[in-house]
């Protein structure tokens, strides 16, 4: 028999899990390591249930802290150090929108921790700058260097990519 | 094809390849959960106990081995030894390692007998090896990667206020949790990832940054020595890495060893006296001028300085976590 704040959060893992999840192996790449992050993320959510009043705003802000302050805690993730692309494919290949989605899948996986959840923050989730800082719990400025160190790695793995000039120049 | 277009349609394709989260997510998770709340209790009642205990029974009752001792510590070269493994931890009052009841991050003080427990943001402890003496770090804007001053009563780690915005370095008193903030010029001292340790009895280094490379290397141009009591900037040091700790120093001060690049993979060793660099296999702490250790996959290598292993030694303690050394008392 559950106790009402056990049924509350089990109803609520039942429900925004698997969004969680999707969030933490966008950021991770790695399904194993996805689930471990949400795990440990909704472990420390559970023993302070009572006193979260938004959980998944509070969840998702310990998933991205967690995962980009990986080199903060010396709890390293296991990074992908990647100076040229494995396998980079010939130029018909890459005429396909699946092999430049594999493509950025990779460059993506070779970005450090924190400039990886810049960029999912930035243009997968649509956040500003300002947004951007208050979940990961740092300056604007590290947010907008972080995002245009990223870039430029990617602009460098992926150079087939329409890269737009305001991304280019850092205005967007 | 844009970028933000692609990058949505990858992520959306990676999240495709889920099938959904894996069952009993929610019972792990509360136990996981139960887990953490126990163990704060745990924590609070032991540091209950223990100040009645002290008071109650004579000091040599307290310091006899716990249930969970396991076997001596191994001796390392200059009378260095391994101060813990996870959470267990080396009682050097006894000479055996004892498992902390604790969750999270173990980072035992290389010499005394304080721990940090860091189960992640806003839950920071420090305590004694036996969980004892515990007190509660009020983590207000810590960075979080704490680092051991060498004589063990204090850590060092970042510390950012955000309105108006500033950063700085926090040392923490190990005894009594106490944080004293001392904020320093980020105009002057451009750091990137403004990782501050401990260098030196009473010094702290922080890395600037060298953004020569392009704005996606994490190369370093210099260190910055700042008084730990005063806050004040010492003296600058022109060694483009990033040390990990007070032991990264040779005894003379002429070389450091430290993370090239901010990968933890490229290790380098610098000659002062030169400006030299050489690659180094791992990161290591000197033991004498000659001889440096280092842990490594559940083992500790002894180096030269040249970076060749002389001698590995095994740990034997089981189970996984970070290895810590610490030298002689």
């Amino acid at each position: 028999m559950q106790t009402p704040e056990e049924a509350e959060f089990s109803a609520f893992v039942e429900q925004r899990a698997h969004a969680l999840l999707k969030t933490a192996y966008a950021l991770t790449g790695d399904r194993h390591a996805a689930e471990d992050l949400v795990q440990s993320a909704l472990a420390k959510a559970f023993a302070r249930w009572r006193r979260i009043d938004e959980p998944e705003p509070y969840l998702r802000r310990m998933i991205y802290n967690e995962f980009a302050s990986g080199w903060r805690s010396r709890r390293r993730q296991a990074e992908v150090t990647v100076a040229e692309l494995p396998e980079r494919a010939g130029p018909r290949y890459l005429e396909t929108d699946t092999a430049l989605r594999l493509l950025l899948r990779d460059a993506l996986r070779a970005l450090p921790p924190r400039q990886r959840a810049v960029l999912i923050l930035r243009y997968f989730e649509d956040l500003s700058v300002e947004e951007t800082a208050a979940v990961l719990s740092c300056r604007e400025g590290t947010v907008a260097s972080q995002a245009s160190r990223g870039l430029a790695k990617l602009r460098e793995l992926v150079p087939q990519l329409d890269w737009s000039p305001d991304l280019v120049e850092g205005r967007r | 094809m844009r970028f933000e277009q692609l990058l949505h349609e990858t992520i959306e394709e990676m999240s495709a390849e889920l099938t959904g989260p894996p069952s009993g997510l929610a019972a792990a998770s509360m136990a996981r959960g139960r887990r953490i709340r126990r163990t704060r209790r745990i924590a609070a009642a032991a540091a209950a106990v223990a100040a009645v205990v002290a008071v109650a029974l004579p000091w040599a009752l307290l310091s006899q081995p716990q249930r969970r001792a396991q076997p001596a510590a191994p001796g390392l070269p200059g009378g260095w030894v391994v101060t813990g493994v996870g959470n267990q931890v080396l009682d050097r009052a006894t000479g055996k390692y004892v498992t902390l009841p604790v969750r999270g991050t173990v980072l035992p003080a290389p010499t005394g007998d304080r721990v940090l427990v860091d189960d992640g943001p806003g839950s920071v402890r420090l305590m004694s090896v036996r969980g004892t003496d515990v007190m509660t770090v009020d983590t207000t804007g810590l960075g979080g990667a704490y680092n051991w001053s060498p004589r063990g009563d204090r850590l060092v780690t970042q510390v950012i206020q955000k309105e108006p915005f500033r950063i700085g370095f926090a040392v923490i008193d190990a005894r009594t949790g106490a944080v004293t903030r001392h904020w320093i010029n980020h105009a002057r001292y451009d750091c990137s990832r403004c990782t501050f340790v401990w260098f030196g009895q009473e010094t702290v280094v922080l890395p600037i940054a060298d953004r020569s490379g392009g704005e996606a290397a994490e190369l370093v141009d210099r260190l910055e020595v700042f008084d730990a009591l005063s806050g004040e900037h010492y003296v600058s040091v022109p060694a483009g890495l990033t040390p990990s700790g007070p032991f990264s120093q040779s005894p003379g001060g002429q070389y450091i060893v430290g993370d090239l690049d901010g990968t933890a993979t490229n290790w380098r060793l610098i000659d002062l006296a030169t400006g030299q660099l050489w690659p180094f296999p791992y990161d290591a702490v000197w033991v004498s001028s000659d001889e440096l250790l280092a842990a490594h996959d559940g083992k500790v290598y002894v180096l030269t300085r040249q970076g060749t292993v002389t001698a590995t030694i095994d740990v034997n303690l089981p189970g996984p976590g970070k290895i810590s050394l610490g030298p002689a008392r």
